[in-house]
């Protein structure tokens, strides 16, 4: 496995490795706002390739922000060094939550961010919670297991976002196990509940 | 495992990270999931449970593996949230988790707490939050009806500050004051206040302030900038003081009274009319007591003179009894003139014109004196109904009135012209066609402050004047269903105008007068009251041929001439006098002497020479009237007529 770089996230002076998985779980509407727009505009700053799948963000509320810290959306926008999508468009392609398709997707944004000489690249995503209501959905936490080895290769550094007033306790303590670091209160820890993904796959395959 | 086992990192971790991540899971029981499962992998047990009190169901699996289990409560301040259950394997191994457990249990059940008392300031900020809405909502809607109430009334409400200056007006103001509401906004009512009310106003706003008067009301007339019309304004005012006692807020109702003050105008010339009827009407009721006294006594006078006349042959006497005969003249036109208020004084009116008739009065009058005169009539000017004798009096005040009042020289000038009153265009006339006839002096003018008296009986400036004149105008142009109207300029002159409906009934004309003789026989009776007039009516009657009985009464009449028709004794005629004070009078006794005899000529006679039974004695069962006092030519003509 090569190193990767230490990349800065935005909201906390803490760094980590590039092509780190990390979970944000928030409970309130200000965490999950000003962690998304900092981690974006720290990524745009240093000149890394941003993606943000989120449905609770729009192009003004973004747009304003950047303009606000000298930056331009645009022309961000333009030259591909930021993706705005929305959950259901990205995660939920004719209805269906498909994680192979997922995986693909992220590998090829990260490709082509190295073709198109971005340093390095993140992605923040925001899980819905009628992922656990749409076909496919069950396969949520293998996703994320898989995540976590594809970035070993394809190091874009990644924030999976999870409301705690949306999903059961359970499924929140299920999406621990499958991320190796997780941000609480602003801070980066190492995940204790987390499990290998290979581990966390085998024991899914065979309980 | 043994109890020697060394305490894993790992768990522990597990725990301090279960701890912060609890309180931000929404509910207990996705907080009691995530901390079950979190901690399913501590060492010592197989799984954990929990048991939420009074919920149905919260175990989570069947303690039905025989294992030892061990409970911890989630209990903070007696409240037990939950139990933690877990289901141990190695109890040893287990052990030295137990005080971290122990910590995090405690801990959680504070989380619960926070999260129960959260929940219930949640509950009351929205039990709060609803009721604010709703008490907006209610404010909102009071204030809408406020508004709604304020700007659709009829009434003006205004709110000032300490200064009386507008802070609030609602949409009437505009029809008042002929400003937009929002522009009057900094004026004071005063701006809007008729000259006449000013000081008024003021003074009843000053006053109010200055004794701390809590409430006012006041009437005041307000003047509309755009069109200057004026309303007349019943106000209630509100002071609303501070603790110093300084005004703070002026609130104002008021009301508009245009339509009462103009009803109230109405009534009081209605009023002032009436008291002017009354006091005709009483002027009338002595005026006749002593018109008929009068007549009585001038009519033996008359009757004397004229028989003296007659049989007079010295020419010196004679000479001075047409003097005495002249001077009785004025004495009856004097008495004529006091008739006029008498009641039932209606005008005897026959159709003329009335011109060249008021010339020739005016031109009279004036012949002689230093004051000119000018006539303008047009030739189409419609002609009247009038009583010559009344219309010539009414002249005659009104050109004596203006003569005097150029008593060093003047123009009067008199104009007539035809006009078309509509409805309500005259204070008392109804609307139809008049003829106009307006006497224009030069003279001193009337004082405004008595213009409203002139028409009022016995009211006089001239120390020498009985005040009659003008009340005697003003009595025959009303009894003529005309008017008199007066407008004058102090030091420029005085306008009279005469207002006579034009001609609809023809009257006849009047019938020419000529000298006659008569001759008679027979029995004639006489009733009066007054010595003078039987014995002056016997020697006229006795003059002429007929045998005269006298009686004072009608009783004694009506006996007489009972007791002659059963007798067969023919009585040629009769001449009753028509009010006998105490006894029974000539209308009464026309009655009784109607039931016996219809066809004898029965004359009344009286000094009540307007009243209705002279004006138609025929409708009361007389021949003819006989108005005192009379010539014996007057009483020729009568029998003349009737005995002939």
């Amino acid at each position: 496995m090569e190193m990767h770089s230490m990349v800065s996230l935005g909201f906390t002076e803490e760094k980590v490795p590039a092509g780190t998985h990390m979970c944000l779980v928030f409970n309130n509407e200000q965490e999950r706002i000003q962690s998304l727009l900092k981690y974006l505009l720290l990524g745009l700053q240093t000149k890394e390739r941003v993606a943000c799948f989120s449905n609770n963000i729009t192009e003004k509320e973004l747009r304003d922000y950047f303009s606000e810290n000298g930056i331009s959306y645009d022309e961000r926008l333009s030259n591909k060094a930021l993706m705005l999508s929305g959950t259901s468009e990205v995660y939920f392609v004719d209805g269906v939550f498909d994680p192979d398709r997922m995986l693909h997707t992220l590998m090829q944004y990260h490709k082509d961010s190295k073709a198109m000489g971005f340093p390095a690249s993140r992605v923040i995503g925001e899980m819905m919670s009628e992922v656990e209501h749409t076909p496919g959905g069950e396969r949520l936490l293998e996703y994320e297991s898989r995540v976590t080895i594809l970035l070993r290769e394809h190091p874009i550094t990644t924030i999976c976002q999870y409301d705690a007033n949306t999903f059961s306790g359970a499924t929140i303590m299920e999406v621990l196990k499958v991320h190796p670091k997780m941000i609480v209160n602003g801070v980066v820890i190492n995940n204790p509940f987390f499990v290998e993904p290979e581990e966390y796959l085998a024991q899914k395959k065979d309980p | 495992m043994s109890g020697t086992e060394p305490l894993s990192e790992k768990i522990l971790a597990r725990i301090a990270l279960l701890q912060s991540m609890a309180a931000m899971l929404p509910n207990k029981k996705s907080v009691l999931e995530f901390i079950c499962q979190g901690l399913s992998e501590v060492a010592g047990i197989s799984h954990v449970d929990y048991y939420i009190p009074d919920c149905k169901n919260s175990l989570t699996q069947e303690n039905d593996r025989g294992n030892l289990v061990i409970t911890f409560p989630l209990k903070h301040n007696s409240i037990l949230y939950a139990d933690l259950i877990f289901h141990l394997v190695d109890p040893d191994v287990f052990e030295p988790y137990k005080p971290y457990i122990s910590n995090f249990t405690n801990m959680l059940a504070v989380i619960f707490e926070q999260k129960a008392q959260r929940e219930l300031n949640s509950n009351l900020i929205a039990e709060l939050e609803q009721r604010v809405i709703e008490r907006t909502r209610e404010l909102q809607t009071s204030k809408e009806m406020y508004e709604e109430i304020v700007q659709k009334t009829s009434d003006l409400i205004v709110t000032a500050d300490k200064n009386g200056k507008f802070t609030f007006l609602n949409r009437v103001a505009e029809k008042i004051f002929g400003v937009p509401a929002e522009k009057c906004i900094g004026t004071s009512l005063l701006d809007f206040t008729h000259p006449d009310d000013y000081t008024k106003t003021k003074e009843v706003l000053y006053l109010a302030k200055a004794n701390h008067i809590e409430k006012t009301s006041f009437e005041s007339r307000q003047i509309n900038k755009q069109t200057g019309e004026i309303t007349h304004l019943l106000w209630a005012v509100n002071f609303q003081f501070n603790n110093e006692n300084c005004i703070e807020i002026v609130h104002g109702i008021a009301h508009d009274i245009t339509v009462r003050k103009k009803a109230e105008e109405e009534h009081q010339k209605y009023e002032h009319q009436l008291q002017q009827t009354q006091k005709l009407e009483s002027l009338g009721i002595l005026a006749g007591g002593i018109a008929h006294d009068f007549n009585n006594l001038m009519g033996g006078l008359y009757g004397y003179i004229d028989m003296a006349k007659e049989g007079c042959t010295n020419k010196d006497v004679a000479l001075h009894l047409d003097k005495a005969m002249n001077t009785i003249e004025r004495a009856r036109s004097l008495t004529q003139q006091l008739l006029t208020f008498a009641k039932g004084g209606l005008p005897v009116k026959k159709t003329g014109n009335l011109f060249p008739f008021i010339e020739d009065t005016i031109r009279f009058v004036l012949s002689g004196s230093n004051v000119s005169c000018s006539f303008t009539v047009p030739e189409d000017l419609w002609a009247c109904n009038f009583d010559k004798n009344q219309i010539g009096q009414v002249i005659d005040n009104l050109v004596i009135n203006a003569k005097q009042a150029m008593s060093s020289g003047g123009n009067l000038t008199i104009t007539a012209e035809n006009i078309v009153l509509g409805e309500n265009k005259h204070p008392v006339l109804a609307a139809g066609s008049y003829v106009k006839v307006s006497v224009i002096d030069t003279g001193d003018g009337i004082p405004q402050e008595i213009i409203t008296k002139i028409f009022d009986p016995f009211f006089s400036t001239k120390a020498t004047g009985h005040g009659l004149g003008l009340a005697t105008c003003y009595s025959i142009l009303t009894r003529h269903n005309g008017s008199l109207d007066v407008e004058s300029t102090p030091g420029k002159g005085s306008i009279f105008h005469i207002l006579l409906p034009a001609a609809l009934t023809i009257y006849p004309a009047e019938e020419q007068r000529t000298e006659q003789s008569h001759r008679g026989s027979g029995l004639f009776l006489v009733m009066d009251d007054e010595e003078v007039m039987r014995d002056i009516l016997s020697i006229m009657l006795q003059s002429l041929g007929y045998t005269v009985i006298c009686t004072v009464n009608g009783q004694e009449a009506i006996d007489f001439a009972k007791k002659a028709h059963s007798q067969h004794k023919h009585i040629k005629g009769m001449i009753f006098d028509l009010t006998i004070p105490g006894g029974m009078g000539g209308l009464e006794a026309i009655g009784e002497i109607r039931k016996f005899d219809d066809s004898v000529p029965v004359f009344v006679s009286s000094g009540y020479t307007e009243g209705f039974t002279m004006k138609n004695p025929e409708e009361y069962g007389f021949t003819a009237s006989l108005d005192k006092p009379f010539r014996k030519t007057e009483l020729v003509a009568l029998l003349e007529k009737y005995l002939k």
